[in-house]
C-alpha cells in the first residue's frame, strides 16, 4: 500500500464536514470517523511496511524528477504513531468542546487539515514532501489560533503567530533549495548519505532557524504563549503535542548534518535559553493555558538540549512521554475553563479534588510532568539529565529546570483547585462527558507510555548514531528528590501560603519577562516600519521626479509653440537663414 | 489542420467588434463572456496539443502582408506563448464575469476586454516583432481606455501617467526593432532568424538594442526605478481594467524579457546586474507595499515585487530559472485575477477599498473574505498553489547562477507576507466591529474568483502539464 494514502480519509472527512452546515450533529463523528480509519491505516502500515521508502514522481524539468517522498523509518513511525493516537482522542474531546453548533464544519475543516499536514510531515521523506507538510501546518495553524475572530485577542495572536513562522518558511525554502542545488535531490535519505558540502552549514543554520520558529524556540517563543487564544482542542493538539513538535523532529531526522554544520553548540545553547525563559515565564504567569504554553517552550527547550548533547533516545523518548502529558494537562485545563465559564486567571478559577474523573487524570498528568518515579515523564527528565552528566553547568542547570516544573506544575494545579466554584453542580456539570472522557483515556495513555523507556532504544537501533540510553541509580535518586524538593516549596507557598496572585516585586518582573520580549518584538517592526516610511519618500520623490521631467516636456512645449507665430514673414527668415547655415556649413 | 492562431484571434476580434457595433450592456457581456469561453477552450485545446503531439511546438501559421519588407502575419506556438496565452483566456474570462461599481450601463468595457483580449493572444503568438510591437500598442492602447473611461478617482491622471510611460516603452522599442531589422544580414522581423543570427549584429550594437529592449520591457513589468505608473493605473483602473493590466498587460514585458535574454548573447554579461535590479525592485515593492492602505495599491506593489522575482528566475539564464520565470508569470497573473476580482467586489459591497476603514469582511461576506486569505496564501507561494511551483523553480535557478545569493530575494516574498497577514488581520478575519456592506455581494463576483482560484489549485497540484512543456525548450 502507498504510504501516501493515509492521509486520504481524514482529507475526505474534512472536506466532508464543510458539507455539514445545517446538519452540524453529523461534523464530529464523521471526522471522528474519519480520523480512526486514517489511524487503523497508519498502525498497519507500520506493522506491515516499516522502513518502506516509496517515491512518486510529481513533476519533471531539465532532466531531473521532483518526487513525493514517504518513508517509514522507525523515528517517522514514532511520530505518525503519535499522532495516529492523539487526533482521534482531540476530535473526540472537541465533540463536547464545540458548543457552537454553526461553527462546528470550519473547525472539524480546519483541525482535520491540519491532522493531515501532521501525518504528512510525520512520512515526509524527502524536502519537498517535508515543506508541503510544514507550510499547511502554518496556515492551518493561523487559522485555528484565530479561529474566535469575533473576540479581541486571538486575530492579533494569529497574526503573530504567522508572522514568526514565515521567518521559519521563507529560511526553509532558501535552505532546501540551496541544498538542492548543491546535492540535486530532495531525498533525506540520499542527502545523508552523501558527504559534506560548503553550502550545507549555512543552508543547516537556516534550517535551524525555521525549527526554532515552529518549535518555539528563543528568540521566537512568545508567539506560542499567544497561540493559546486558540480554542482549547487546538491547544492541546497543535501548540503541545504535535505541531510545536514539527522542529525537533526534522533536527532529529536530519541530525547528522547538524553534527557535520558543526550546530550542536548552538542547538544546546538556544535550547538550554529557551528551557529557562518557558520555567521562568511558567512559574509566573497567572493565564491557566499560558503557563501550559511555557512549559511547552521549555520541553521542547529540554528536546534541544539533549540533542545539542548528542543524546538522541534521550530527546525522543522525551519528546514521546511529553505528548500525552501535555496533551492531557491542555483538555483538563479546558475542562475546568468549561466549569468556571472560560475564565482563564488561575486565581479566578476553582476545582475540587473530589470531582474524581477530572482530577485522577489531572493529577496522573501533573505528577508526570514533574517527574515522579515512575510515571513517563520521570523517565523523560531522567534520560537527559544523565545525558548531561559530563557536562556540569548543564547539569546544574537542568537540575534548576526540574526544580521550577515540579514547583510550577504543582502551583498550578494547588492555586485554581483551592475550592469548589460558587455554583458547584451547575458548573462540573457544565462540562460535557466527551470532555472527561478523552482526558481519562488519555491518562491511561500517560501511563502506559513508560513502556517507551524500555523499547526506544531498541527500536531506534536502526540509527548508528543514537547511543545506549542509560540511568544510574544515583541519578534517579537526585532526580526524585530535586523533585520532591520542588512540590515542598510549591505546596507551602502556593497551597499553605494562600496566595493571592497580586505580587508585583522585581523579582516578579524579571521571571515574567514575556513582557520584555513582546516589547522587543513591537520594537523590531517599529523599525522595519520606519524604514519603510524612508523607502516610501523615494517612491514619492521618485515620481516626483518623473513627473517634473513631463512638466519639464511641458514647459519646453510652451516656450517653443512662441515660435510658431503664423507669420510668413517669421517662416521666410527663418528658412533663408537655415538655407545659409546649411552652406555654411558645407563650406566648412 | 485548422488556422488555430488565426480563429482565436478572429473569434476574439470578432466578438469584440460585434459588440462595438451593436448591443446593450447586457447582449455584450454575454458575447464577452461566450468568446472569452471559446478562446479559453481553444487555448486548453493548444495546450494539450502542445504537450501530447511532439513537434507541435513551432507549428507556424502565415499570412504574406507587406512581404517586399519581409513584413508576414506569422503566427507560432511557442511554449510560453502556449502558456501565456492559456493565462490571458483565463484571466479575460474573470475579467469579463466580474462586475465593478461604476458604469455598469456601458457596453464598451467589454469591447476593450475583448480588444485588450486580442492584443495579448496576438502578442503572446506573434512570430516576428512588427506584430510583437503592432499588438503591444493595441494592448497599450485598450489598457489606457479602460483607465481613463471606466477608472475611479482621479483616472484621468492615471491614465494619462500610464500612457506616459507606455509610450515612452514603445518609443524604445520601436527604435530597437528598427535598429535589428537594419542590422540583420537579411533584415527580418522574425524572432526565431534573429536569435539564430544575432551574433552577426556588432557588439556595441547588441549592447546599444539590448539596453532598449530591457527598459522598454522594464516599464512594462515594472522594475525599479520604472514602475511610478502601476500605483495610479492599478489603483485607480476598474476592477477588470486592474486584473487584465496587473495579470497580462505586466507579462507583456516579463514575456519580452524572456525573449530578449534568449535571442541575444550578450544577456549572459548583463544577467548579473538584471539579477540585481529584480532583487532591488522585490524589496523596493515589498517596503513600498508596508505603507499602503488601499487594497489596490497593496496589490499593485505585490505585483511589482513578483515582476523582479520574475525578473530574477529570467537573469539566472538556466532552464529552471526561466521556466520558473515562466511559471511565475502564470501563477500571478491568477492571482492577481483573483485579488482584483475579491478586492473589486469588496468596493462594490462595502464603497471603500482602504484597510483602515474595513473592518470585519468575515462577518457578511465570508466566502469574499476567504478568498482574499486564499489569495496571500497564493501570492506567498503557498505549497499546493501555483506560486510555490514557480518559487521553487525561479530560485533554484537562481541559486545555481548566484550561488547563495540567489536565495536572497526570497525574503521579499517574506515581507510581502508580513503585511498581507497585517491587513487581513486589520480588515478581514476579526470581526470585534465589522463595517457595514452598502450592497449586496454580485454573484458574478464570486464566480470569477472562483474561477481564479481553481486555475490556481489546478496548477499547483498538477504542475507536470505545464512543466512536461519545458523539456521541449523555453523558446
Amino acid at each position: 500500500m502507498l504510504t501516501i494514502l493515509v492521509i486520504l480519509p481524514i482529507v475526505a472527512a474534512s472536506f466532508l464536514a464543510l458539507l455539514t452546515y445545517g446538519k452540524e450533529k453529523y461534523t464530529g463523528p464523521v471526522v471522528l470517523v474519519g480520523s480512526l480509519i486514517t489511524s487503523a491505516m497508519v498502525v498497519y502500515d507500520s506493522l506491515v511496511s516499516p522502513g518502506a521508502v516509496q517515491q512518486i514522481a510529481w513533476f519533471g524539468i531539465s532532466g531531473y524528477t521532483i518526487h513525493i517522498t514517504t518513508q517509514l523509518l522507525p523515528l517517522n513511525i514514532i511520530l505518525s504513531l503519535l499522532i495516529a493516537i492523539i487526533t482521534p482522542l482531540i476530535m473526540f474531546y472537541s465533540m463536547g468542546y464545540m458548543e457552537v453548533k454553526t461553527e462546528r464544519p470550519r473547525f472539524y475543516f480546519e483541525i482535520g487539515i491540519f491532522a493531515a499536514a501532521m501525518l504528512l510531515f510525520a512520512i515526509a521523506g524527502n524536502f519537498i514532501t517535508m515543506f508541503i507538510a510544514w507550510e499547511m501546518l502554518g496556515v492551518t495553524s493561523y487559522l485555528l489560533i484565530g479561529f474566535w475572530y469575533q473576540k479581541d485577542n486571538p486575530p492579533y495572536a494569529a497574526r503573530k503567530s504567522i508572522s514568526t513562522i514565515l521567518i521559519g518558511d521563507f529560511a526553509m525554502l532558501a535552505a532546501m533549495l540551496s541544498v538542492w542545488v548543491s546535492y540535486h535531490t530532495f531525498s533525506f535519505s540520499r542527502i545523508l548519505a552523501l558527504p559534506t558540502n560548503p553550502v550545507l552549514p549555512i543552508a543547516m543554520f537556516l534550517v535551524l532557524v525555521a525549527t526554532f520558529t515552529k518549535s518555539a524556540q528563543f528568540p521566537f517563543h512568545e508567539w506560542l504563549a499567544d497561540a493559546m487564544e486558540g480554542p482549547t482542542p487546538v491547544s492541546a493538539f497543535l501548540h503541545s503535542s504535535t505541531m510545536v513538535k514539527a522542529g525537533v523532529f526534522l533536527v532529529l531526522v536530519l541530525f547528522p548534518l547538524f553534527v557535520k554544520s558543526g550546530l550542536s553548540e548552538l542547538i544546546l545553547a538556544i535550547g538550554i535559553i529557551s528551557a529557562l525563559l518557558g520555567a521562568s515565564n511558567a512559574i509566573s504567569s497567572h493565564h491557566i493555558k499560558k503557563i501550559l504554553a511555557y512549559s511547552t517552550i521549555e520541553d521542547l527547550g529540554l528536546m534541544f538540549v539533549a540533542i545539542g548533547l548528542h543524546a538522541i533516545i534521550a530527546a525522543v523518548l522525551f519528546f514521546i512521554v511529553q505528548a500525552f502529558y501535555k496533551a492531557l494537562l491542555f483538555m483538563s485545563a479546558g475542562s475546568i475553563m468549561r466549569a468556571n465559564g472560560e475564565e482563564e486567571d488561575i486565581y479566578k478559577t476553582y476545582g475540587s479534588y473530589k470531582r474524581k474523573l477530572l482530577y485522577i487524570p489531572m493529577l496522573i498528568g501533573v505528577l508526570s510532568i514533574a517527574g515522579i518515579f515512575p510515571l513517563s515523564g520521570f523517565f523523560g527528565k531522567a534520560a537527559i539529565d544523565a545525558a548531561a552528566l559530563s557536562n556540569t553547568y548543564v547539569y546544574i542547570i537542568l537540575a534548576v529546570i526540574d526544580f521550577a516544573t515540579s514547583a510550577y506544575i504543582f502551583r498550578w494545579l494547588f492555586i485554581h483547585s483551592r475550592r469548589e466554584p460558587a455554583h458547584v453542580e451547575l458548573s462540573y456539570s457544565s462540562i460535557p462527558k466527551s470532555m472527561l472522557y478523552s482526558g481519562a483515556i488519555t491518562s491511561v495513555l500517560v501511563l502506559a507510555a513508560a513502556i517507551a523507556f524500555f523499547n526506544v532504544s531498541g527500536f531506534l537501533s536502526y540509527y548508528a548514531y543514537a547511543s545506549k540510553l542509560s540511568i544510574g541509580l544515583a541519578e534517579a535518586v537526585i532526580e526524585s528528590a530535586i523533585v520532591i524538593f520542588g512540590i515542598s516549596a510549591s505546596y507551602y507557598l502556593f497551597h499553605v501560603k494562600k496566595p493571592s496572585g497580586t505580587v508585583t516585586t522585581k523579582a516578579y518582573y524579571v521571571l515574567f519577562n514575556s513582557v520584555m520580549v513582546n516589547a522587543a518584538y513591537s520594537y523590531i517592526a517599529k523599525a522595519v516600519m520606519y524604514f519603510a516610511e524612508g523607502i516610501n519618500l523615494i517612491e514619492e520623490m521618485l515620481y516626483g521626479f518623473f513627473a517634473s521631467g513631463a512638466y519639464g516636456i511641458i514647459a519646453m512645449s510652451a516656450g517653443l509653440r512662441k515660435i510658431v507665430t503664423g507669420d510668413a514673414n517669421d517662416y521666410l527668415i527663418a528658412f533663408v537663414a537655415g538655407i545659409i547655415l546649411i552652406i555654411l556649413i558645407m563650406l566648412v | 489542420m485548422l488556422p488555430l492562431f488565426f480563429i482565436m484571434l478572429a473569434v476574439v476580434g470578432l466578438a469584440g467588434a460585434a459588440t462595438a457595433v451593436y448591443g446593450n450592456y447586457v447582449f455584450s457581456k454575454r458575447i464577452a463572456i461566450i468568446a472569452s469561453g471559446i478562446t479559453l477552450v481553444l487555448a486548453i485545446y493548444l495546450l494539450f496539443s502542445a504537450i501530447y503531439t511532439n513537434g507541435f511546438i513551432g507549428t507556424a501559421e502565415s499570412l504574406p502582408y507587406i512581404s517586399q519588407f519581409g513584413i508576414y502575419l506569422s503566427f507560432v506556438a511557442t511554449v510560453p506563448g502556449v502558456v501565456l496565452t492559456l493565462l490571458a483566456a483565463i484571466v479575460s474570462l474573470v475579467a469579463s464575469i466580474t462586475v465593478s461599481r461604476k458604469f455598469e450601463d456601458s457596453k464598451n468595457i467589454y469591447v476593450l476586454i475583448l480588444l485588450f483580449e486580442f492584443s495579448a493572444i496576438g502578442l503572446f503568438l506573434s512570430a516576428n516583432l512588427f506584430l510583437f510591437y503592432v499588438f503591444w500598442d493595441v494592448g497599450v492602447i485598450a489598457s489606457y481606455f479602460m483607465i481613463n473611461s471606466f477608472g475611479s478617482g482621479e483616472r484621468r491622471h492615471a491614465a494619462n501617467t500610464f500612457l506616459i510611460y507606455s509610450i515612452f516603452a514603445s518609443a524604445l522599442l520601436l527604435l530597437a526593432i528598427m535598429l535589428i531589422y537594419f542590422y540583420t544580414p537579411v533584415h527580418s522581423f522574425d524572432i526565431s532568424y534573429i536569435a539564430s543570427h544575432s551574433s552577426s549584429i556588432p557588439v556595441a550594437v547588441q549592447g546599444t538594442i539590448f539596453v532598449l529592449f530591457f527598459i522598454a520591457f522594464m516599464v512594462k513589468m515594472p522594475i525599479f526605478p520604472f514602475h511610478s505608473w502601476i500605483s495610479n493605473a492599478y489603483a485607480e483602473a476598474p476592477a477588470q481594467g486592474s486584473m487584465l493590466i496587473s495579470g497580462v498587460l505586466s507579462k507583456f514585458g516579463a514575456y519580452g524579457m524572456l525573449i530578449l535574454f534568449s535571442m541575444f548573447a550578450f544577456s549572459s554579461e548583463f544577467a548579473k546586474y538584471a539579477f540585481v535590479l529584480g532583487t532591488i525592485s522585490a524589496f523596493y515593492a515589498a517596503f513600498v507595499l508596508m505603507r499602503q492602505a488601499d487594497l489596490k495599491r497593496m496589490t499593485a506593489y505585490s505585483s511589482m515585487l513578483e515582476s523582479g522575482i520574475i525578473l530574477v528566475g529570467i537573469s539566472s539564464l538556466n532552464a529552471f530559472g526561466t521556466s520558473g520565470a515562466l511559471y511565475l508569470m502564470l501563477a500571478h497573473g491568477l492571482v492577481m485575477a483573483l485579488m482584483f476580482s475579491v478586492i473589486g467586489g469588496i468596493e462594490i459591497s462595502y464603497g471603500t477599498r482602504s484597510i483602515n476603514v474595513l473592518k470585519g469582511i468575515v462577518k457578511q461576506s465570508a466566502g469574499t473574505a476567504y478568498s482574499f486569505v486564499i489569495g496571500t496564501f497564493a501570492s506567498t507561494g503557498l505549497p499546493l498553489t501555483a506560486g510555490f511551483i514557480a518559487d521553487v523553480l525561479v530560485f533554484i535557478g537562481a541559486i545555481s547562477e548566484f550561488g547563495l545569493y540567489g536565495a536572497i530575494p526570497i525574503f521579499s516574498i517574506m515581507l510581502l507576507g508580513f503585511y498581507m497577514y497585517y491587513a487581513i488581520n486589520k480588515s478581514f478575519l476579526s470581526t470585534k466591529v465589522s463595517s457595514n456592506s452598502i450592497a449586496r455581494m454580485p454573484k458574478q463576483v464570486a464566480v470569477s474568483y472562483s474561477i481564479a482560484m481553481i486555475a490556481l489549485f489546478a496548477f499547483g497540484i498538477f504542475p507536470f502539464f505545464i512543466t512536461s512543456l519545458f523539456g521541449v525548450g523555453i523558446i
